[in-house]
């Protein structure tokens, strides 16, 4: 998972997550919620106050 | 007089001759019209005559018979007054329910014989080639049956039956056997176009019904439908255009499993907009699936998206092109913010839901979820989004009034919730310029929502 902070309007930041190649990134819950049928994404922007690293869990794409 | 002139006067004259058939052309279509009009307002006055041919398919179909079924009824030879008729497409024998009453006298019609049949041991009704009736509309053959009967209990025709119309009109209370009450109703009468009732009570309108008329109605009235397109909304609006004034109704639908699609855009509007708000007025949720279709989808903030014990609140409104109105969530809601706008039925969606500002509020009514739930995601599926009211941009700032876009009008989330808004359309954000996405951008996760755009 790569973790770019970019920059926004008027001094603002946000976080960028951007799954690895072959992978994408599922919010735990919904995992939690929906099992295999969770919608996962290749990036995502997140506000900086998440705890991502408990919020998205990064798993392989099962072709 | 010079030769123009005259010249004028006999073409005013010719031309007054053409504008006096014209009127009386009129006259005789039904078209009110007089000679001293204009051809500027008779002209138009031609698309008022009637065409003359506008029997529906169904109506020819009768028509084809060449029968008054309210007059079979009535000059059968029966002794028992509640009767029945059916038509059956050509059947050599009829297998009724096995609880259906000896007691019923039973009678075929070709037309000008009545025949009185028995029904055998094994619940049949065994037809000869003398009974059969040609429909000349379609050129195929028919049974008519007339039943009779002191009174007639529950469900007695609750089997499969190939009829195509049913009269129960001189039936007391035929609302047990008049084929619109059973709960089995696209089973047992996958081929039923038309029916002809005394008292509607429970009303099953299902696909391929195509006419129904009623005497009476039965209060509270309930209705159940399944399967409908246009021809049966038309049906459906037809009977609720007539009811008497204070009939109330109501449905026992599931939603989640209706499936109704009408190309026509006047009657999805009824459907949707105008039919589905009377019989929730006592509040609204809605799960259709896909194909459910209306061009503009009205919400109406006087309803507000309540939650249920049995049925998490999921706005599965149908697919539309346009939301018009806001949503109204209930303040009180113990399953706040959990709008379910994620489904995949919103697949012609182009603008964006607001939800209603409540007292000048920030943004909209929509409350943040308590805690982590994919059903306070929004996902917009749709490829067809227009930026008209995602955000707003006034000399290249973003506007912040929640009454205007989708982005003002988000609430702030907890961080700790994880709420996010997902594109299945990845160009969408292209709609924006770059220091436009980056505002946009802000003001989100501003709102500590997440964005996958």
């Amino acid at each position: 998972m790569v973790n770019k902070i970019i920059q926004l309007d008027e001094g603002k930041e946000a976080r960028q997550l951007i799954a690895d190649e072959g992978k994408l990134l599922f919010l735990a819950y919904e995992l939690d919620e929906l099992g295999s049928d969770a919608q996962g994404v290749s990036n995502v922007i997140i506000p900086m106050c998440w705890d991502y690293e408990q919020i998205y869990i990064e798993k392989s794409i099962n072709l | 007089m010079t030769l123009l002139e005259q010249q004028m006067i006999d073409e005013l004259i010719v031309t007054q001759g053409f504008t006096n058939n014209l009127a009386a052309n009129l006259n005789t279509k039904g078209v009110p019209a007089n000679t001293n009009e204009g051809l500027d307002t008779l002209v138009p006055k031609v698309l008022l005559i009637e065409s003359g041919d506008d029997k529906t398919p169904y109506e020819e179909w009768q028509e084809g018979f060449g029968y008054n079924w309210d007059s079979v009824v009535a000059n059968a030879p029966m002794t028992n007054s509640q009767r029945i008729l059916h038509i059956y497409t050509k059947v050599e024998l009829l297998k009724m329910i096995s609880t259906f009453p000896t007691s019923a006298e039973i009678y075929t019609y070709n037309g000008s014989v009545y025949r009185k049949i028995t029904m055998d041991s094994n619940k049949r009704l065994s037809f000869i080639n003398a009974d059969y009736i040609t429909n000349t509309f379609d050129n195929l053959q028919y049974v008519c049956v007339v039943y009779a009967n002191a009174s007639w209990g529950n469900a007695v025709f609750e089997t499969w039956l190939p009829v195509v119309y049913g009269n129960s009109k001189v039936v007391t209370a035929d609302a047990l056997v008049n084929l619109l009450n059973t709960n089995f109703v696209n089973v047992y009468y996958p081929t039923l176009r038309g029916v002809d009732v005394n008292v509607l009570q429970t009303v099953i309108i299902f696909g391929g019904l195509e006419h129904l008329t009623y005497q009476s109605v039965y209060q509270p009235l309930t209705f159940r439908y399944e399967g409908l397109r246009n021809c049966e909304i038309r049906v459906l609006k037809e009977v609720c255009d007539t009811l008497p004034s204070g009939q109330t109704y109501s449905t026992l639908n599931n939603f989640s499993e209706v499936n109704v699609r009408i190309t026509d855009e006047a009657l999805a509007d009824w459907f949707y907009n105008t039919w589905l708000y009377t019989i929730y007025a006592a509040g609204t949720r809605f799960g259709y699936p896909v194909g459910n279709y209306v061009r503009k989808f009205k919400v109406n903030s006087a309803m507000p998206l309540k939650a249920s014990a049995t049925n998490v609140p999921y706005i599965r409104i149908p697919n539309c092109d346009y939301l018009e109105g806001t949503f109204t969530e209930d303040q009180a809601s113990a399953f706040a913010g959990l709008h379910g706008f994620n489904s995949n039925n919103m697949r012609n969606l182009k603008n964006f839901p607001l939800w209603t500002v409540i007292g000048g509020a920030t943004t909209g009514c929509l409350l943040p979820a308590t805690a982590s739930n994919g059903l306070a995601n929004f996902r917009f599926w749709s490829m067809q989004l227009e930026r008209s009211n995602f955000a707003l941009f006034n000399n290249s700032v973003i506007d912040t009034d929640p009454t205007k876009s989708f982005v003002a009008n988000l609430p702030t989330v907890l961080a700790g919730s994880a709420q996010t808004i997902y594109f299945d359309d990845t160009t969408f954000k292209n709609q924006f310029t770059a220091g436009e996405q980056a505002q946009i951008v802000s003001t989100i996760t501003g709102k500590n929502w997440g964005l996958t755009w």
